[in-house]
């Protein structure tokens, strides 16, 4: 069931409803969401739900065994866990990647069949992992059944993030809230999500999909396959960012916060800030739970660059088991160590001097973005190949069918302005330009035909 | 928090309404033009199988998995209709119901378990499996399964849907999105962005298919533009099928059904009768064409201790090149009926007390 369905709408609506009545007993309110969050895997199937209790029975079993061994059996226990959800996730996600990779190398056919990803499989392995390495470093108190299921399975986070750490969400568990104010922001960022996914990124998707296809993209013009990985980006910042805002907002109705996954990213004039402002629970969980263990910067420049770009080659690969990712996460971390190398990290003293690094960043991130839509690598050669080829002024020209969607496009790039703009509103009036920005895109998602598309995170 | 929510619900409700007021008055003004909207599909009479062509498999689910008691008609029908769309258009179970009824004396039931979406002949046999489906008269379309796959995918997408609890969340997203639209249609307009331009239209900017509860017959093809075209059409008579102007595709080499449907029938002592419901496909009928394929398939089936009755294209027509009128599915059902009593391959049914 997608977030974005009428049914699923109704429900929530239900949940929230009952959720109030149930404010004054937080346990049996928050064993409600627990249920109501099964319930939504359910509706992606069985499998995915019980593969999702075995893992997290068997963590939870795991930790529970750690608390009463001597501090170096606890060690070895919390490694096993931590090493069995990996293999999980290998298992499900890579092995057939592996196993195809090797069968070229090796020249054989290990028959290893694609067992397609389980739902938020991702997801609730990094949720695992971070409470898991929490716990073996003291950073955390372990979880009772509800807490720990409750920060495992909350559904606006649970099938694609923002990913949450133990000291986020668990909390905020166990306790009577005033829900007012949380309401009213709830409403702005679930209206303003539902905007972002399904009027500009669905209808993004059903605009630029057909470009993507060898024999479509053939007909284009440079400019066009310039403007058609732009829009790509606006659609999935749309897709990623909406999602995004209507989990916190979906969070805010219940009464409870979770963190921001995205702060304008288009705004973004060094790589090192693209990942501060582009899915930022993520970045900040590689860096705490895999590029600090690795070192960091702490052992000199060059183990450093080779540290980032281990992170972001293993953060490109979670994304999907393709080489596509992985060269998306090259890119990502090339760029990363060329500003390391660089010495980009200081702020920029004036604007004009972002400018030029700005536009770097912005169309280094663009081009990767070719790579992380196409099906396959020579796909993705083929079409930068199509973005660089300059044949005479016609390379300028941009395809008719593109100009709406620049227009649809328009409303993920006016998102990244929407913070400036409200900080120059007076305070006193800062309620009433919430509402009419509210009042205005919902009528956008009541009247807006949106094509029925996955969340692109949700296949991740 | 004290300053967002000063002024923040009147200043949403306000721009919500301004917005939307002028919306809702030109709806009402310009849907006394629309055709009307089909009649809304009451639970245990009428459920929607397909609104908007990624979710056309909302059938597949009910009859696979028994929801809400959709599939109970099968279980219990003492004789079942297979086929593709061309049966779950052309052949009306509920009037077949009440012929043989009427030639038995007693009620029998009659199940229409026609099925579109590029539906598999494998999917059909894992049907009769599942609802442990015996002993029962199959009338069987022989245009379903091999002929000329035409490539629509929906099929594939049905077939990811693993299990009860998954379909029935599918079959509520796509019943909710209908009835959602379905209210608001004439209230409020809806803006399409595909397209070079946007262009504004009805809110139920789908096309839909409504299906009898309790028969699986065809009970409204409804599109946004043309209204129903299914039984009722607004097209006129439909395309005759007779008549048509150049050969069929339908080509006498391809005719594959009768051995393979022996396979899944026999082991549960169903017995298969095949028949071929005649439709146009561009550039059209050939009634040379038709009659040989019509032979070839008596023959492949007698071969095979099947069992053929033939079903005359005279005076039928096709709203759509593919699938009868609806006035031509009464012809059609009332013809079928009267071979099958009248060939006597359904006299254990209807001799029994």
């Amino acid at each position: 069931m997608s977030y974005t369905d009428v049914f699923f709408i109704l429900l929530l609506a239900c949940l929230c409803l009952l959720c109030r009545c149930l404010r004054p007993w937080p346990a049996i309110r928050e064993w409600t969401i627990v249920v109501f969050s099964l319930v939504i895997v359910a509706s992606w199937g069985i499998f995915p739900l019980v593969l999702l209790l075995a893992v997290a029975a068997i963590n939870f079993v795991a930790v529970g065994v750690a608390l009463s061994v001597s501090p170096t059996r606890q060690r070895a226990i919390l490694i096993a866990a931590i090493a069995f959800d990996i293999a999980a996730l290998g298992f499900f996600k890579y092995a057939h990647f592996i196993a195809a990779n090797l069968g070229i190398e090796l020249g054989t056919n290990f028959g290893v069949a694609a067992l397609g990803i389980p739902l938020a499989i991702s997801f609730y392995t990094f949720h695992l992992i971070s409470y898991l390495v929490d716990r073996m470093r003291r950073n955390t108190p372990p979880l009772g059944l509800r807490q720990y299921l409750f920060y495992l399975c909350f559904f606006p986070h649970l099938i694609a993030g923002p990913i949450v750490r133990t000291w986020q969400l668990p909390s905020q568990l166990g306790r009577v809230r005033r829900l007012r104010g949380d309401i009213v922001l709830g409403v702005h960022y679930f209206v303003v999500g539902f905007f972002l996914k399904t009027v500009v990124a669905g209808n993004l998707a059903n605009a630029i999909d057909p470009f993507w296809t060898k024999d479509t993209g053939a007909a284009l013009s440079a400019a066009d396959h310039w403007v058609v990985a732009f829009l790509y980006y606006c659609q999935i910042y749309g897709d990623f960012a909406g999602y995004s805002l209507m989990a916190l907002g979906m969070a805010r109705l219940l009464g409870y916060r979770l963190p921001a996954n995205f702060r304008a990213p288009m705004l973004a004039s060094t790589m090192q800030e693209f990942w501060r402002r582009w899915h930022i629970t993520l970045s900040r969980w590689l860096r705490d739970y895999l590029y600090i263990p690795l070192g960091g910067s702490r052992q000199g420049k060059s183990r450093a660059i080779a540290n980032i770009l281990v992170t972001m080659l293993l953060g490109g690969l979670w994304h999907g088991a393709a080489w596509t990712f992985v060269v998306w996460g090259a890119m990502h971390g090339i760029g990363l160590a060329a500003e390391r190398i660089l010495g980009l990290q200081r702020k920029f003293d004036r604007f004009w001097q972002r400018i030029p690094w700005w536009l770097c960043t912005q169309l280094w991130v663009t081009v990767a973005w070719v790579f992380f839509r196409s099906s396959d690598l020579s796909g993705a050669l083929d079409f930068i190949r199509a973005m660089m080829r300059f044949d005479g002024w016609g390379a300028f020209a941009v395809h008719g069918r593109l100009i709406l969607p620049l227009l649809i496009g328009a409303g993920a790039v006016l998102h990244h302005a929407a913070p400036i703009g409200l900080a120059t509103v007076p305070r006193r009036y800062l309620g009433t330009c919430l509402g009419v920005a509210t009042g205005v895109l919902l009528v956008l998602d009541l009247i807006v035909y949106a094509p029925n598309k996955v969340f692109i995170y949700f296949k991740f | 928090m004290d300053a967002l929510k000063r002024g923040f619900w009147a200043a949403l409700v306000l721009a919500a309404a301004v917005l939307l007021g002028p919306l809702v008055l030109w709806s009402k003004l310009t849907s006394a033009d629309l055709p009307p909207k089909p009649a809304f599909p009451l639970p245990g009479q009428a459920f929607v199988a397909e609104y908007g062509g990624q979710a056309a498999y909302v059938a597949h689910l009910a009859y696979r998995w028994n929801l809400f008691g959709i599939g109970a008609g099968l279980r219990r029908a003492d004789i079942i209709l297979l086929g593709s769309s061309h049966t779950q258009f052309g052949l009306s179970a509920r009037q077949m119901s009440a012929d043989f009824s009427r030639a038995a004396g007693r009620p029998i039931t009659v199940f229409n378990a026609g099925l579109g979406c590029d539906t598999p002949l494998s999917f059909d046999a894992r049907l009769l499996d599942d609802r442990d489906i015996r002993d029962r008269d199959l009338v069987v379309d022989t245009f379903a399964y091999d002929f000329d796959p035409y490539t629509y995918a929906c099929f594939s997408e049905f077939s990811e849907i693993a299990d009860p609890v998954q379909g029935l969340f599918k079959a509520l997203a796509v019943w909710s999105r209908f009835d959602w639209d379905w209210m608001l249609d004439g209230s409020v307009p809806r803006i399409d962005l595909a397209g070079r331009r946007p262009t504004v239209g009805r809110y139920l900017n789908q096309p839909a298919t409504i299906l009898d509860w309790n028969y699986g017959d065809v009970v409204s093809l409804f599109s946004p533009a043309g209204g129903e075209e299914f039984p009722s059409s607004g097209k006129g008579k439909g395309q005759d099928i007779a008549n048509g102007p150049s050969p069929w595709r339908l080509a006498s080499g391809t005719i594959p059904l009768p051995q393979r449907f022996e396979e899944i029938a026999g082991p549960r002592h169903n017995r298969p009768i095949f028949t071929l419901i005649p439709f146009v496909l561009s550039p059209g009928f050939n009634r040379d064409r038709y009659d040989n394929v019509v032979r070839l398939l008596a023959a492949t089936s007698s071969r095979s201790r099947g069992r053929f009755v033939a079903l005359p294209a005279e005076g039928l027509a096709s709203f759509d090149g593919q699938h009868l009128t609806g006035a031509a599915r009464a012809v059609a059902t009332d013809r079928l009926a009267a071979s099958l009593v009248a060939s006597g391959f359904l006299s254990s049914i209807l001799k029994q007390p």
